[in-house]
């Protein structure tokens, strides 16, 4: 050591130990640069879009899809003379390619690839059973009691409007089953294999109300729905599946949207009743029952009962493939 | 000479040098402790930044399968950053025990800071840990359920 031997110190000599200290705080200032940059870098990536974005760009184009697919439908299940299931599912593939190629040109302004189409061996063809004037709800050789749709396994649609003057007036005013089975009076079953449901519709003794009553699967007859027809020639309207008469609730009416497997819809003393009627069941063949003239009533024709679309939606950061989205026009899918 | 008188000179050394030697640890010690501090701290502030926008896009991929099944794909991919603040660390995905919640649990590597996230999913999610990096939320089909993988 210098000082040790005596030697006289110079200016060189000094401060030693506050250059180490100096550039140890030069260092620590370096670290805390870094650790502020990566404070900065993390507020940028916080403020960056996640690619959760491009979620809401899938959702929204599945929905625009499902929602064309069900317009496109209804178009093609319109009433119409000369139409087939084939020509109907050809038309629906020709418009909905239509639509995915101009939204693959819209998206691909944002890098993304997507497309639409009908998956043909998915879909599912479907008969709409109609009488479209008047007349007796006897089939199309006049037998009061038939079934108008066997073994459907969905039905998207089931809507009558009958005339109260033509139902059968009964004599009580609380029916039992038994009077009810023994004054004939019109009824529209609906059943599967297991449960059985049976809608009787009559005329009310004290005048003026159409009544609707059902057996349950147990063989219980339940509580009466009754609807105000004050002329005998006013007429009630009865939406089976949405459980509605001229639009307002009717709790008679059973919720037959857990009746699963093959349903069969009959009609029993059809000559008791006077109307029109719809129904739209995803059964593709005609009897007997029906004319498939169209405009005979009451006739079958074909419709597109579901349609069945694969979309697909990519992006550099999502990938998005949903083969099975179904699309119906009923409530009962 | 004068100012010499009464201390020697290794003696004025020694002294002189002991308190330069104390007040430059002292400055080390209340510096670097800072700076420690901060790197936590930023450690910490990356790590909630980057778990979050996990969750949301574990939740926007649980958005697009909760409808599919059978063959059907979604596939989201995040580029996380592989480091935070210098630091690398672990995402883990695990059951809260709640219905429908997990946790995602960032570990950093070296800075020792652990960060959680809620993250709510009705498709469920497999139990797994990646580093960060480049990340994939992917729906298996076969076992309805959402993965987290390296890309």
């Amino acid at each position: 050591m210098a000082d040790m031997n005596n030697r006289p110190t110079t200016h060189r000599d000094r401060a030693q130990l506050m250059l180490i200290a100096g550039l140890g705080l030069a260092a620590l200032l370096v670290m805390l640069a870094l650790v502020l940059n990566a404070v900065i870098y993390t507020e940028n990536v916080a403020s960056r879009d996640a690619e959760a974005r491009d979620s809401l760009e899938v959702l929204r184009y599945e929905h625009d899809a499902v929602a064309t697919t069900h317009e496109l439908l209804i178009a093609e299940n319109e009433p119409g003379t000369n139409k087939t299931h084939t020509s109907i599912r050809a038309n629906v593939t020709r418009q909905l390619g239509t639509w995915s190629n101009a939204t693959a040109q819209h998206a691909a302004r944002d890098a993304a690839v997507v497309s639409v189409s009908l998956n043909e061996s998915a879909s599912v063809d479907g008969t709409r059973i109609v009488q479209t004037t008047e007349r007796n709800l006897t089939n199309a050789g006049g037998t009061p009691g038939w079934s108008p749709l066997t073994d459907a396994t969905a039905i998207s649609r089931f809507v009558m409007t009958i005339d109260r003057e033509d139902l059968v007036t009964v004599t009580e005013s609380d029916p039992s089953l038994q009077n009810l089975t023994d004054q004939n009076v019109f009824s529209v079953t609906v059943e599967n294999p297991t449960d059985r449901y049976r809608i009787f519709i009559y005329d009310a003794p004290t005048g003026q109300r159409v009544e609707i009553q059902t057996e349950h699967p147990s063989g219980t007859l339940g509580l009466a729905c009754s609807t105000l027809a004050p002329t005998a020639s006013s007429t009630v309207s009865i939406d089976f599946l949405n459980a509605t008469v001229n639009g307002d609730d009717c709790e008679a009416l059973p919720d037959m949207r857990n009746l699963t497997g093959a349903v069969t819809v009959t009609i029993t003393n059809g000559d008791n009743a006077h109307g029109t009627y719809e129904l739209i069941g995803n059964r593709d063949a005609f009897d007997g029952d029906i004319n498939t003239i169209v405009g005979t009533d009451p006739y079958g024709e074909p419709v597109l009962y579901a349609a069945v679309i694969d979309i697909r939606y990519a992006t550099p950061t999502l990938t998005f493939v949903n083969a099975n989205v179904r699309v119906s026009g009923g409530v009962w899918p | 000479m004068m100012d010499a008188r009464g201390v020697s000179m290794p003696l004025q050394y020694v002294l002189l040098t002991s308190i330069i030697a104390l007040l430059a640890s002292g400055l080390f010690v209340a510096a670097g402790g800072f700076v420690q501090h901060e790197q936590s701290d930023a450690v910490e502030h990356g790590l909630e930044v980057v778990g979050a926008r996990m969750a949301t896009d574990i939740t926007a991929a649980d958005r697009l399968a909760r409808n599919l099944d059978g063959s059907d794909t979604v596939s989201v991919t995040v580029e996380t950053p592989a480091q935070v603040a210098g630091s690398t660390y672990v995402m883990t995905v695990t059951s809260s025990g709640e219905e429908d919640t997990y946790t995602l649990t960032l570990t950093s590597d070296a800075a020792g800071v652990v960060v959680s996230v809620d993250v709510y999913s009705a498709t469920p999610i497999q139990e797994s840990s990646v580093a960060g990096g480049a990340v994939e939320i992917r729906y298996v089909a076969a076992e309805d359920r959402l993965e987290v993988r390296h890309a």
